[in-house]
Formats: structure tokens, C-alpha cells, sequence
């Protein structure tokens, strides 16, 4: 089969769910494609948990026109379903903090993002 | 180009018997001075820098068969090697572009160099310059910049160039238990380098507690953790090794493009070890047998992360060593004397190519004030381009392949 899978049906296109893939080889990755990066095996989309550890993570300082904004937490999630995304955050979350990435409405940029909570460990 | 290998890189090996007679070597270079506003645009820069370098090598643009163009930001133009050839009057056979980020400049030089080994090219004209700083508001640049992220699953976050290196940062630190304080160091000695040359955008020394007290940019990189956006060009002309005794040879390439996106990117190996081990390897030397070394330092951490996947310092010690002065003028290490991309500017590709030219010009005596005591012989150039995603690497050695040490 040819053709690329819409990835439609998530926050990217407005929709309040967190997506990644995995193939029937049982890669899994969360940048979407159409085939498999490691295999070129079909593709299937699946909802993660979210439960997952903080791998990196930056406090963002913004000065949009010279002007200085509040910082954004911007961090690098490993999930514990064996998928890397980026996600906001608590500015200055801790490398190792357990985390629940969820799909929640961003006042800042008026849309849906995946954000990591911490949970009690 | 070598095998990719993996592992350290080991002693001086042999020189490859295949790359003996066919040596590209550069036998010009140019660069303009680095600053805020130069005044000029995308297209009057990369001229400069190229009337520079042609003249170095004694040649007029129509004897150039060969212009090969990086991407300016500000242009945006979707045939920058035609543009600049009909500027300069060079009716090239060849005239094409190329967009690997920061890593376009060595990239350039590496097609250049293949194209002048087999013999489809004579001679080679490789520019890269920008009006980056004067020529789009600060916001147009960082929000273009920011494209090297993932557009919908990253940029969308609100991630930016520093946010990217940030992250590496953090892990980076996290993983060897170091303090921000250790990178400062590496910042410290690219000033102390830009304030002997004149064309530096930033001259005025800076101690660790400058570096400490910065603004905070994307945390833990502060504002003198990163580099600035500057206009500036630089050239290079590449032909056949018989350019004499000023021409120093390009003796080996590598490569490695791994990832795009930080997301996706192996932190416990980015590339760049691969990359400059076939580079070495193809030359014949190892890290033992470098005098010098040009190293792309768009961030404090994109510094350190290279200098110890490449091997020159173990991993978590490049600031720490930078401190001891391993990478001053009379260190073991000569790095970036012109001040790097932290310090002389960074224009893009013309950033990524003014170590280039700087290691040339020490090579062959040149530097006035800035010339080592004892003249270089050989180098590792190494860039990357995006988030530590694409990688050249390149060995210069100002003798030809094969000439005893
Ligand atoms: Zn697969």
C-alpha cells in the first residue's frame, strides 16, 4: 500500500489526544510517518499513557520586540511506552521527575499542547 | 571519504595509497569583518568575500568552472549560486546551492573537494554570507531559525534554536554532574581569541562571572552562552594540489547525518564522532597528530558536545580543560583563534566557514598577531547544522597527501 496516513485526530489538528506510532515489528516512535523508520513496515497510531520520566528539560525566557515574557518550560519526556516527545512544563522541572504528559488548552499560544505534570513518585 | 567507523580514534595510520596525485587544495580565502550592520546586502557580502578570495588565489571569476552558494535567510532565493556567478562575471559550468544549516560551509568544501579529486572540476568558488543581523528584524530571524525543529510536534511548543541546545545542555549537565559555570569557560576563551582580530564582532574580554550574570536566554545557556547573528561572508577557491606554496591540502572528509530533529536525536552519539573519524582516518592522522582546530561553536554546549564526541577531551571535561587553557594560543589545542562563532560572529554559513579560513591562514604564516609560535601543520575542521544533526568534518594539512611528517 502507498500513501501517506493522515494524522489527523490529535493536538496537532485540534483534538484534545496525545498520539504516537508503532509498527507490527514493534518499533515505536512519535514523529509521524507513513511507514516505519526502522523497518518500513505499515503503520498503526496508538494513545500513549502519558506516564513517563523528564529526560532534559530548558526554562525558555521569550523577549518577543524587547519585550521579556514569563518563561515557558520546554522539556523532553521519555514515556514509558517507549516513545521521546517534547512537552511544556514547569519552568525548572528536575532531569528524572515522573511525569503525566496530557493534552491541555495553552492561554499563551490559544491552542492544545501536550504538558507534563508531576506525579508523586 | 573513509568507512564511518565507531569507537576511539586511534594512533596516525598510513596514508591512504588511493588519495596520493589527487589532491583538491585551497588556494585562496576570504572573509569580511562580522558585525551588527555592515550595510550591505546578502549578495554585495558574498561578493566581497569572494573578489577576496580570488584575488588570494591570483584568478579572475571567468577562470572558475565551478560556484558553489550557501542559503542566506535573508534571501531566501532558490538559485543563490546562479545569482552570485552572474554578479561576478563567472559563467560557471556548474553553479548550485546548498542548505545543511550551520554545516554548509565544510559541506560546500567537501563537494568541492570530490568534484576537483576526479577531475570534473578545475576550480572550485564556495561562498557563504548574509546581511543576517541588519537584514529582518531579531524576531524574523529566530522564528526562521527555529525551522530546524519539528514544525508541528516541536515549534509549535514554542521551541526556538537556544531552547533546542538548551535541552542538550541540561541533559548534558545533568549526566556529569557539572554547574553551568563549567561551560563559561569556553565562552571566556573564544573572547580572549576575537579580541586579537580585528574583524570580530565582539572584542572586549568577559570573565565566567560575566558569562554567570548574562541574562538568561533558554536555561542553563545565558545570553554569553550563545552566539550573536551578525552579516558577514566568507570565501574559499579550491583547485588541483599544485597551487603552491601557499595552498594547503583538503586531506580528509567525513560525514554523518543521523537526525533532524532533538527529538529523535541519539544523545550518547550525535555523529560527530563518526564524522571526524573518517575524516581522520582518510588522512591519515589522529587526534594526536592535530596542531589546531576549528570547531563549530554556535552554543557553549554545541562546543563542548563536539570537542568530546570527537575525542579531543574526555567527555564532561571541555570546560574544565578550557580552563586550564588546552585551547589557548599557546595551549595544546590551538582552537578558534579568530574568536569562533561566540565571539567573531556567526553569519550563517559564512560563520561556519571563518574557521575554515583562520585554520588556512595559520597554515600558511599569515595570521600577523594572531600567528602561532609555531606554524600548524595539520587541522580538524568540524560543523554541524541543525540540532547537532548534519555533521562534515574536515582534515587540512599544509602539506600534500603523503609528504613525511
Ligand atoms: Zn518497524
Amino acid at each position: 500500500m502507498t500513501g501517506a496516513i493522515p494524522m489527523t485526530g490529535d493536538w496537532t489538528t485540534g483534538e484534545p489526544i496525545l498520539l504516537a506510532q508503532r509498527c507490527a515489528a514493534g518499533h515505536r516512535w512519535y514523529l509521524p510517518r507513513a511507514r516505519c523508520p526502522v523497518c518500513s513496515e505499515a503503520v498503526e497510531s496508538f494513545e500513549p499513557t502519558g506516564a513517563g520520566t523528564v529526560f532534559a528539560e530548558t526554562s525558555l525566557h521569550r523577549r518577543s520586540s524587547g519585550r521579556d515574557t514569563e518563561a515557558v518550560g520546554i522539556a523532553l519526556i521519555d514515556l514509558d511506552d517507549g516513545v521521546r516527545l517534547m512537552a511544556r512544563c514547569r519552568p525548572g522541572t528536575r532531569i528524572g521527575t515522573r511525569v503525566h504528559v496530557s493534552i491541555v488548552f495553552d492561554e499563551g499560544s490559544q491552542r492544545l499542547l501536550p504538558s507534563a505534570e508531576e506525579v508523586a513518585a | 571519504m573513509g568507512q564511518r567507523r565507531s569507537g576511539p580514534i586511534g594512533e596516525t595510520e598510513a596514508v591512504p595509497q588511493e588519495r596520493k596525485g589527487d589532491d583538491a587544495s585551497i588556494i585562496g580565502v576570504g572573509l569580511t569583518p562580522f558585525s551588527r550592520d555592515s550595510g550591505l546586502s546578502a549578495l554585495e557580502l558574498q561578493a566581497d568575500a569572494a573578489y577576496q578570495a580570488l584575488d588570494d588565489a591570483g584568478l579572475g571569476a571567468p577562470e572558475v568552472d565551478t560556484v558553489i552558494t550557501g542559503y542566506a535567510t535573508t534571501v531566501n532565493h532558490i538559485m543563490p549560486g546562479n545569482v552570485l556567478a552572474e554578479y561576478l562575471g563567472a559563467k560557471p559550468e556548474r553553479a548550485f546551492g546548498m542548505n545543511v544549516g550551520g554545516a554548509t560551509g565544510l559541506a560546500m568544501l567537501a563537494e568541492a573537494a570530490r568534484l576537483v579529486r576526479s577531475g570534473d572540476a578545475r576550480t572550485v568558488l564556495v561562498v557563504g554570507g548574509e546581511n543576517r543581523a541588519s537584514g529582518q528584524t531579531r524576531d524574523a530571524a529566530i522564528a526562521t531559525l527555529a525551522q530546524v525543529g519539528h514544525a508541528s510536534h516541536e515549534v509549535a511548543l514554542g521551541a526556538n534554536i537556544p531552547a533546542y541546545y538548551a535541552l542538550l545542555a541540561s541533559e548534558y549537565l545533568h549526566r556529569h554532574g557539572l554547574e553551568r559555570s563549567e561551560l563559561a569557560a569556553l565562552a571566556v576563551q573564544m573572547r580572549t581569541h576575537a579580541a586579537e582580530h580585528p574583524g570580530a564582532q565582539f572584542r572586549t574580554p568577559i570573565t565566567v562571572d560575566d558569562v554567570l550574570a548574562a541574562p538568561p536566554i533558554a536555561e542553563p545557556l545565558g545570553l554569553l552562552d550563545c552566539c550573536p547573528m551578525s552579516d558577514g561572508a566568507a570565501a574559499v577557491v579550491i583547485s588541483r594540489g599544485d597551487g603552491g606554496v601557499r595552498a594547503v591540502t583538503i586531506a580528509g572528509l567525513g560525514q554523518a547525518n543521523d537526525h533532524q530533529h532533538v527529538s529523535e536525536a541519539d544523545f550518547s552519539a550525535f555523529g560527530a564522532g563518526a564524522s571526524a573519524g573518517s575524516a581522520l582516518a582518510e588522512a591519515g592522522v589522529g587526534v594526536e597528530g592535530l596542531d589546531i582546530l576549528g570547531i563549530y561553536d554556535s552554543f557553549t554546549i554545541t562546543l563542548a558536545l563536539l570537542l568530546e564526541e570527537i575525542g579531543i577531551v574526555d567527555p564532561g571535561t571541555a570546560g574544565t580543560r578550557a580552563a586550564e587553557g588546552l585551547f589557548a594560543a599557546d595551549g595544546r589545542f590551538p582552537l578558534n583563534l579568530h574568536g569562533g562563532l561566540l565571539s567573531y560572529g556567526h553569519s550563517g554559513v559564512a560563520g561556519g566557514m571563518a574557521h575554515l579560513v583562520e585554520m588556512v591562514t595559520q597554515m600558511r604564516g599569515e595570521a600577523a598577531n594572531r600567528q602561532l609560535s609555531t606554524r600548524p601543520r595539520r587541522g580538524l575542521l568540524h560543523a554541524d547544522g541543525g540540532v547537532l544533526s548534519a555533521h562534515v568534518s574536515v582534515v587540512l594539512d599544509r602539506e600534500p597527501t603523503g609528504a613525511g611528517a
